[in-house]
C-alpha cells in the first residue's frame, strides 16, 4: 500500500504535487542541507504510488550514484551519471555512432578532432573490433572516445534521430 | 506492436515454412497432421525454454536430417553455411508503440524502419561441422554403427542456440541477444492452451475447482482485488477463532494424555491445537466448481464432458490473461501471444459456434488499455470456421511433404484480380453456411444437382464392393458439393486448398444453333456446358468426345502470356482435378448409345431394370414407354421423367443385394462416366 504522504517532510510533498502537476522544478541548497535526502524521500514515495514505471535519476559523480543505489535500491530506479546515462541510450545504435562521429570529425566547428587522420573517409570505422566505446581516455583512431565527446555526440544523435527521443520517452 | 509474419525452418513437418500472424485472431485450419502443434511448440522452444539445447534429434525435419547424414558422410566443403532449426518473427510497430524494450533490438534509428526481425537459430555452424567430422571418424573407427545413430546421441555437442536480431535490409548484419545480455521477456510473452486439457469425467475429477486456487494465487497479489482478499483473510481469521474453541473440545483428550506424561515440570507438555487456515491451501480441495441444473446445484463431475471442457477453457484463459499482466512491479510485455489449440474437443457443433462467436469479445479488451492480445486459434472444426471471418483463416496444407500456410485474404484478391469478386462473395458464404467441411476434406465431388447427391453414397458403394485395391471410397474423407452448373466458380478455390476434385457434370451437346440435341446427331457441334468449357477452354464438342479419361485430368499452373505470368488450367496426367461427362458405352445387349444427361444414360444400361421395377417407379410418366422399342434412352429421358429427386430416390427403393455375392445395389449399373470418375477419384 502506499505510504500516506501526509506523514513526509513538507518539501517533499511539496515536491510531489509539482510531479502531480507535471511541472518541471528545481530544488537548490547549499552543501549539506540534505538535496539527497529529499530525493530519495521523492524517489521512494513514487516508486510505492506507481510501482510499474521506471525512474531515471542523474547525478554529476559516481560516488552519487552508489549512494542514491543503496539508499532505494529498486529495480525501476536506473541511477547514473549524465555521461553514462547518454551513452546507455546511443551505444546500442553503432551504425548512426559511426556515421555521426565520422560527421563530428569532419566539421570544423565541432570540437571532436582525429590527430591521426583529417578529414576521415565515411568508412573510418568499419574495420574496428569492438565498435565505438566509451572509455576513460580517448583514442579516435580505435573508435575509442571519452566524457567530452559522448556528451557532444549524444547531442547530436538525438537531434537528427527523432527515434532516439521516441524511445526515451518510453523509458521511462 | 505486433508480430505479422513467422517463418520456420527445418522444424518437423515444417521444413520451409511462413505464415503471417493478424492483428487479433488469426485462426489456423487443416487437416490432422499438418503441423499445426508444430507451430505451437517451435515457439514455445525457443521463447521459453531456458536450456540450451531445447529440441531433441527427431524435431529435425525429415529432409534436414538426411541432409545431415550426407553432409556428414561427404568430404568438407569450403562454402557450408550453418544449418538447423530456426524461427524468425517478424514484429512491425509504430509510433503509437511504447519502444523503450524494444529499442535495443532496433538495428538503425532509420524513421522509415518500422520493422524488427527476431532470429532464434539452434544450428551446425561450419566449425562444429569440422569438430564433427573428425569426431565421426574417430567414432567408425571403434564401432559399426552408422552416422545416424552417432548423429542421434551426439547432436548435442555440435548444435549451438542462437538469438538475434537481424537487420531487415541484410540479414547479415545482426544483434547477438545473448552476448549483449538482452532479453526478450518485455517483448514478447508467448503462453498457450494445448488440446489435451485436464478434463474427463472421471468421479473424482476436480480440474475445474482446482483452477480456483490457481486464479486466487494469480489475483492476491493484485491491488483492484484487495479489498475482496482482505476480507478473505478476516473471515478465515475469524474462522480460526471459532476452530480453536471446537478443536480444544475434540482433543481435549489426546492433550490431556500429552499432558499427563509429562516433563520436568507441571506444565512441560502441555501442548494445544490451534486452527491455521491458509487462505491457498484452503481452494485447493475444498473448493467445487457447481453448476446450476435447474434449482438444483450438481457439482462440476456431473457436467456434460463438452461443458467442462467449455468452462475449462474460460478459467485457462482467464488464467493465461492474468499471467500476462505479470508482477506488481512490472507492465505486460509489449507483444503477448496466446495459442490456443483445438478449443472444440469433446464440445457439439452447437457450442462450438458459440465459442468462436464470444472468443474474441472475451479477448477483446486484452490485458489493459494498453496491451492488446494477438491470439492464434487452431481447429479441425469446420463449425468453427463456418462462424469465424473469412479473412482471419490460414490454410495450413502438405504440399511435397512440406506444409504451406495460404492467407485466405489472397484467395480475394486472386477472385479480384480477375474481376470475379462476386463469384468470391458466393463462394465465402456458401462454404460458410454449408461446406466448411471442404477445408478438411482430402477429395471433394462437384455434382450438379439432387439426382447425384442421392445417388452417389450407393455407386460409390458399389465400387467399393467391386474393387478391391485401395482404400475404400466411403473410408476416405470425401466432401461432396452441389453446385449446379457453377463448379468453374470454386476453381481458385479448389486451387487454393488444392484437393483432389473430381466435377461430375453433362456433355449438354447442342447444335450450331445452340439447340439440344444427342450427342450422335450429325449436327451436333458445341457443348453448351459452362464448367466444361471453362476447365477445358472450348465448346466444339470434338474436343470432348471419345478422351480417354487420362487425357482430361488438370492443373493449375502459372504460364507466360504476352508478357504476364497467369494461372491456367491445362491437362496434365499429374493434375488433381477433371470433369467427367457422358461417354459413348454399351449395355448389357450390346447396344452401343452415347448419352447426353444422367437420366438417358440410367436407361440406357437399365432398362430392364426399370421395366421389371415399373410399378414402384411411381414418379415417371408414360411408362410404356419402356416397352416401345423405337424409342431410344433419350426419348425415355424426355418423355418419361417428372421429378428427378423421386426417381433417385426411388432407384434406391428398388435396389436389391444380391444374396450369393452379398454385394449391394446389385440389380443396376453405374454410368461408366462416373464410375471412371470414382476410380479416378479412388486412387491415391
Amino acid at each position: 500500500m502506499a505510504q500516506e504522504r501526509l506523514t513526509l517532510e513538507p518539501e517533499v510533498q511539496e515536491i510531489l504535487s509539482h510531479i502531480d502537476n507535471g511541472d518541471n522544478f528545481l530544488l537548490s541548497g547549499g552543501a549539506g542541507s540534505g538535496k539527497t535526502y529529499s530525493l530519495v524521500g521523492v524517489i521512494k514515495q513514487v516508486i510505492s504510488e506507481n510501482p510499474t514505471s521506471k525512474i531515471a535519476c542523474m547525478t554529476y559523480t559516481n560516488a552519487a550514484v552508489k549512494e542514491i543505489e543503496e539508499r532505494v535500491n529498486h529495480k525501476n530506479l536506473v541511477v547514473s551519471t549524465i555521461h553514462d546515462f547518454l551513452w546507455d541510450n546511443i551505444k546500442h545504435f553503432q551504425k548512426e555512432l559511426k556515421s555521426s562521429l565520422i560527421e563530428l570529425i569532419n566539421n570544423e566547428e565541432s570540437k571532436i578532432k582525429n590527430p591521426e587522420e583529417n578529414p576521415v573517409p565515411t568508412d573510418y570505422f568499419d574495420d574496428i573490433e569492438n565498435g565505438i566505446q566509451y572509455k576513460e581516455y580517448l583514442r579516435i583512431k580505435d573508435g575509442i572516445i571519452s566524457h567530452d565527446e559522448v556528451l557532444i555526440l549524444a547531442n547530436y544523435l538525438f537531434k537528427n534521430y527523432p527515434k532516439l527521443c521516441d524511445i526515451l520517452k518510453d523509458k521511462f | 506492436m505486433k508480430i505479422t509474419k513467422v517463418e520456420i525452418r527445418n522444424y518437423r513437418l515444417l521444413k520451409d515454412f511462413s505464415i503471417d500472424l493478424e492483428n487479433e485472431l488469426s485462426l489456423v485450419v487443416g487437416k490432422n497432421n499438418c503441423g499445426k502443434t508444430s507451430l505451437l511448440s517451435v515457439i514455445d522452444k525457443f521463447l521459453n525454454f531456458s536450456s540450451p539445447h531445447p529440441f531433441f534429434f527427431n524435431d529435425f525435419s525429415l529432409v534436414f536430417s538426411d541432409e545431415l547424414k550426407e553432409i556428414i558422410e561427404a568430404d568438407i566443403s569450403e562454402d557450408y553455411e550453418a544449418k538447423g532449426i530456426t524461427l524468425k518473427l517478424f514484429i512491425d510497430y509504430d509510433k503509437e508503440d511504447n519502444l523503450a524494450n524494444i529499442s535495443k533490438l532496433m538495428m538503425d534509428l532509420e524513421p522509415e524502419n518500422n520493422r524488427i526481425i527476431l532470429l532464434f537459430e539452434y544450428i551446425l555452424t561450419a566449425d562444429n561441422l569440422k569438430k564433427l567430422k573428425e569426431d565421426f571418424v574417430e567414432f567408425k573407427k571403434d564401432k559399426k554403427k552408422g552416422s545416424s545413430f552417432f548423429l542421434k546421441n551426439n547432436y548435442q555437442k555440435y548444435f549451438e542456440l542462437y538469438k538475434k536480431t537481424i537487420d531487415p535490409k541484410n540479414e547479415e548484419n545482426f544483434i547477438d541477444l545473448e552476448k549483449e545480455k538482452i532479453s526478450l521477456k518485455d517483448v514478447i510473452n508467448y503462453k498457450f492452451i494445448k488440446a489435451n486439457r485436464d478434463v474427463s469425467n472421471k468421479d473424482s475429477d476436480k480440474s475445474l475447482s482446482s483452477l480456483s486456487s490457481t486464479i486466487y494465487e494469480k489475483i492476491e497479489t493484485d491491488e483492484e482485488h484487495q479489498s475482496k482478499i482482505d476480507k478473505f483473510k478476516d473471515e478465515l481469521y475469524k474462522t480460526d477463532g471459532s476452530l480453536n474453541e471446537v478443536y480444544g473440545g475434540i482433543f481435549e483428550s489426546v492433550i490431556e494424555k500429552v499432558r499427563k506424561f509429562g516433563g520436568i515440570k507441571p506444565d512441560d507438555t502441555k501442548i494445544s491445537i490451534t486452527s491455521t487456515l491458509q487462505h491457498k491451501d484452503i481452494l485447493k480441495g475444498n473448493t467445487t466448481v457447481l453448476y446450476n441444473h435447474g434449482s438444483h446445484k450438481l457439482p462440476e463431475n456431473y457436467n456434460g464432458l463438452g461443458y467442462m471442457n467449455l468452462i475449462n477453457m474460460i478459467f485457462e484463459i482467464e488464467i493465461k490473461v492474468n499471467e500476462f499482466k505479470r508482477d506488481k512491479e512490472k507492465t505486460p510485455a509489449d507483444i503477448n501471444l496466446l495459442f490456443i489449440e483445438e478449443p472444440e474437443a469433446h464440445t457439439h457443433p452447437q457450442m462450438q459456434y458459440i465459442f468462436i462467436k464470444n472468443i474474441k469479445d472475451l479477448l477483446k479488451d486484452g490485458i489493459d488499455t494498453n496491451h492488446k492480445l494477438q491470439y492464434i486459434v487452431s481447429t479441425h472444426s469446420s463449425h468453427i470456421v463456418s462462424e469465424s471471418d473469412f479473412n482471419d483463416i490460414k490454410y495450413l496444407k502438405v504440399e511435397n511433404n512440406s506444409v504451406i500456410a495460404r492467407n485466405l485474404k489472397s484467395l480475394e484478391k486472386e477472385y479480384k484480380t480477375d474481376g470475379e469478386i462476386q463469384n468470391y462473395k458466393f463462394l465465402k458464404q456458401y462454404l460458410t453456411f454449408h461446406r466448411a467441411e471442404l477445408f478438411f476434406a482430402d477429395k471433394a465431388i462437384f455434382i450438379e444437382g439432387d439426382t447425384e447427391r442421392i445417388l452417389l453414397p450407393a455407386m460409390m458403394k458399389k465400387i467399393d464392393q467391386e474393387v478391391d485395391t485401395g482404400t475404400p471410397l466411403l473410408s476416405q474423407n470425401i466432401s461432396i458439393v452441389e453446385a449446379g452448373a457453377y463448379s468453374h466458380i470454386f476453381e481458385k478455390f479448389i486451387d487454393f486448398i488444392g484437393v483432389k476434385s473430381l466435377i461430375i457434370t453433362d456433355i449438354d451437346s447442342a447444335k450450331d444453333s445452340r439447340d439440344k440435341c444427342k450427342v450422335a446427331d450429325t449436327n451436333a457441334k458445341i457443348t453448351t456446358n459452362a464448367s466444361l468449357k471453362f476447365f477445358y477452354k472450348s465448346d466444339e464438342l470434338k474436343d470432348f468426345k471419345d478422351k480417354n479419361i487420362d487425357d482430361m485430368v488438370l492443373i493449375k499452373k502459372e504460364v507466360r502470356e504476352e508478357g504476364n505470368n497467369i494461372k491456367k488450367w491445362l491437362k496434365d496426367k499429374e493434375g488433381f482435378l477433371i470433369c467427367v461427362y457422358q461417354t459413348k458405352e454399351k449395355n448389357s445387349n450390346d447396344e452401343e448409345y452415347y448419352a447426353r444427361s444422367f437420366e438417358d444414360s440410367f436407361f440406357h444400361l437399365n432398362r430392364q431394370f426399370v421395366i421389371d421395377n415399373k410399378d414402384s417407379f411411381k414418379s415417371l410418366k408414360n411408362k410404356d414407354d419402356f416397352d416401345d422399342i423405337t424409342k431410344d434412352p433419350y426419348d425415355l429421358a424426355e418423355n418419361c421423367i417428372d421429378k428427378k429427386p423421386p426417381f433417385a430416390i426411388e432407384i434406391l427403393l428398388n435396389s436389391e443385394t444380391d444374396n450369393t455375392t452379398k454385394k449391394d445395389f446389385s440389380n443396376w449399373q453405374t454410368p461408366d462416366y462416373i464410375k471412371q470418375g470414382l476410380l479416378w477419384l479412388k486412387k491415391d
